[in-house]
């Protein structure tokens, strides 16, 4: 490491000890909790074991790392060093930096500092982390970065002229953010509630809502059967009182998680930066997207609300992020109109055309199948019940025929909104029931092919082809249903064929 | 048919494609290349050594509801017997299976097909080979057979093993294709 010698030696903010401190108290939360208990019942050598382990000694070793910890930046690449007995020196090349995620927290940005994380490829952990550098320091690390990446890029290719210019894509209103919270889906803690309060349903309070209850039923004299009316309040007043409870709740965290969401272009990478309490910032690369997805709910659907995610290669995120304070890398936009769905997709790939779509239907074959399945499942289901219970064959016979009905209804409606289509460099898909998804997949992005036949699709000579892109394996795959087997085999060999590789 | 046959591995390869390949038909295809017939003794081992340890276990159970309770439980005895045509029809599948598993080598990508009733074809170009390994067990060895897997950096599928090639040739295809993989990235 010649230029090792040459390089400025770089110090992180003070601020950093407190910063690390908290985190690690953070983590250790439970331990202290539990110790104070503890301490209370008089036990105060466990006391001072939790408060040395859990305090006294990671403030030692935080302080060491702020003492020993230097960064520089070298000739296309960034130097970190730390350590005092075991030194580690590491020097990653700008070019395999990938991405800078940027933390600030409440406390740091009372001190003015930001934590940096340093993304490459491989997935899993950063690179590299700088705990607490000023705002200052960061840009230089974020244009030193961003040079040494446009340097090589001119070193290969002369002609391409680098693309620096920045400008926002899409800005989060708080109306967006609250319609995201209200949207949002909660039915497992409305149940949580329910339950919670079937639990109390012995205990006083409920007993002392009854006699409120019986108050306002008295109040009602008219109405006849009392007790039904008793119920039903009880009922909708419980459940309003956990839906309100449960938005504001949904309303809060979409705030906090996603207050003052921006995506913006700078040069070719997607830039995201949101948060109330701990702003955070990353870019997407958008060599690296693999592939979009627009996710829509039922309750959403009617406000042509929909979600965008990206499927990206590798590690994106921001570290240490827990279900419910960070941002979800993938997202694009929490919630956004459908009609801004060009918006996004020309950020991202500006030769993919989405509003202009001729839909391909896929064969009739996926309504007869779905509705097969349903309805055998919910025949099934009949039976079972016939079979426990005395049968009420007229009873039986309609709700079989209504299960029928329904059964045929979803297929159908599945069936209407599933659909793909092809271009020179894209593929696009379709699907669901009452909540849709949908993908924009660059064929070049596509790593492996799958062509599926089931004997009742061999029957009518049809395939599925399945579409598989790099991510993180969570989310569910891309799959073009019952297609004719001369159509999926053309797309099969298309879509692997290196032509369509390559672009 | 390719006519350049001293490429490495000797294996079939295809130029194209098109309609004779497009057999999703039971009959055995021609242009995929077979796999190595001793494999469907392996399938047929490995499946009778889970028969056995599940049947052992059903029995085991069994004579343990007979010690501490005087009798056998009824149900265990059942599906001690229901288990039995299963097992031995579960031995007997893989001569069935062998006939649709196939291999083939392509000018740009790698292909496998297999599935008695549920058919499958899948391909990895080779541009998107993230590396090849090869593994092979204890009995896989015994026999001189290996494994071929090729990995992606898909999410779903992820990779695609080849079971039953002979260790030398799975050896030969496995650097084969990683070279492809290298020498198709920047393509």
């Amino acid at each position: 490491m010649q230029t090792s010698e040459q390089t400025e030696w770089l110090m992180l903010h003070p601020s950093m000890v407190i910063l690390e401190l908290a985190r690690s108290l953070r983590s250790t939360l439970f331990g202290l909790v539990l110790g104070g208990y503890f301490a209370l019942k008089g036990n105060m050598g466990l006391l001072t074991m939790i408060i040395f382990f859990s305090i006294i000694l990671p403030t030692i070793g935080i302080v060491l790392r702020f003492v020993s910890y230097r960064y520089g930046f070298g000739v296309g690449h960034i130097l970190i060093k730390e350590g005092i007995l075991s030194k580690k020196q590491r020097v990653i090349p700008v070019t395999r930096i990938h991405n800078i995620n940027t933390t600030q927290s409440l406390v740091a940005r009372l001190f003015g500092v930001v934590r940096v994380d340093l993304e490459t490829a491989g997935g899993g952990q950063a690179e590299a982390t700088l705990p607490a550098i000023t705002q200052l320091a960061a840009n230089t690390i974020d244009d030193f970065i961003s040079q040494g990446k446009k340097s090589d890029t001119e070193a290969r290719d002369t002609d391409v002229e680098p693309d620096t210019s920045s400008h926002l894509v899409y800005q989060a209103s708080n109306l967006d953010l609250i319609l995201l919270g209200i949207t949002t889906n909660r039915i497992g803690l409305i149940f949580a509630g329910l339950y919670a309060m079937a639990e109390v349903y012995e205990q006083d309070i409920w007993r002392m809502v009854e006699n409120w209850m019986q108050r306002v039923s008295e109040l009602s004299n008219q109405i006849q059967d009392r007790s039904g009316l008793q119920v039903f309040l009880v009922v909708v007043i419980s459940v309003a009182l956990i839906m309100t409870v449960s938005w504001a709740i949904s309303i809060t965290l979409a705030i906090i998680q996603y207050y003052g969401f921006t995506l913006s272009k700078v040069a070719s990478d997607l830039k995201i930066r949101a948060g109330l309490f701990t702003v955070r910032s990353y870019t997407i690369p958008a060599g690296k997207i693999q592939a979009l997805r627009f996710k829509t709910s039922a309750i959403r659907r009617p406000f042509k609300l929909l979600q965008i995610n990206v499927q990206s290669a590798g590690h994106m995120g921001v570290q240490e992020r827990n279900q419910n304070s960070a941002i979800q890398p993938s997202l694009l936009a929490p919630l956004t109109n459908r009609k801004h769905i060009d918006l996004f997709v020309n950020a991202v790939w500006p030769d993919a055309i989405w509003s202009s779509i001729e839909w391909l239907a896929v064969h009739r074959y996926t309504r007869t199948r779905q509705f097969r399945v349903l309805w055998l499942v919910a025949s099934a289901g009949i039976v079972a019940l016939i079979w426990k219970s005395e049968p009420h064959w007229a009873q039986s016979l309609s709700i079989w025929l209504i299960a029928g009905i329904l059964s045929w209804l979803i297929a159908h409606l599945t069936y209407k909104q599933t659909g793909y289509a092809v271009d020179e460099r894209f593929v696009y898909l379709k699907t669901g029931f009452i909540g849709l998804q949908s993908w924009v997949i660059p064929v070049n992005r596509i790593q492996m092919l799958e062509l599926r036949q089931s004997p009742f699709q061999r029957r009518r000579r049809l395939v599925s082809l399945v579409i598989d892109v790099a991510g993180s394996g969570r989310d569910r795959a891309a799959v073009i249903p019952n297609i004719e087997l001369e159509n999926g085999w053309r797309l099969f060999n298309r879509f692997g064929s290196p032509s369509a590789q390559k672009n | 048919m390719n006519d350049d046959f001293q490429i490495n591995p000797p294996l079939r390869r295809i130029t194209y494609l098109g309609k004779d390949l497009a057999g999703f038909e039971p009959a055995v295809n021609r242009s995929f290349y077979t796999l190595d017939p001793g494999v469907r003794f392996l399938w047929m081992i490995g499946r009778g050594i889970s028969w056995t340890i599940l049947l052992c276990l059903l029995l085991f159970l069994a004579f343990i509801s007979k010690i501490t309770q005087g009798s056998a439980t009824t149900w265990l005895i059942r599906a001690f017997i229901g288990a039995l045509p299963l097992a031995a029809m579960s031995l007997v599948w893989p001569l069935l299976a062998y006939k649709h598993w196939g291999l083939a080598i392509r000018d740009h990508d790698v292909m496998i097909r297999y599935g008695v009733l549920f058919k499958r074809v899948m391909t990895v170009p080779f541009s998107r080979i993230q590396h090849v390994d090869t593994h092979s067990g204890p009995i896989e060895r015994s026999m001189g057979l290996s494994t071929l897997i090729i990995h992606t950096a898909g999410a779903q599928l992820s990779s695609l093993s080849v079971p039953g090639l002979p260790i030398e040739e799975a050896e030969q295809l496995r650097d084969y294709l990683s070279k492809m993989g290298h020498t198709h990235a920047n393509l």
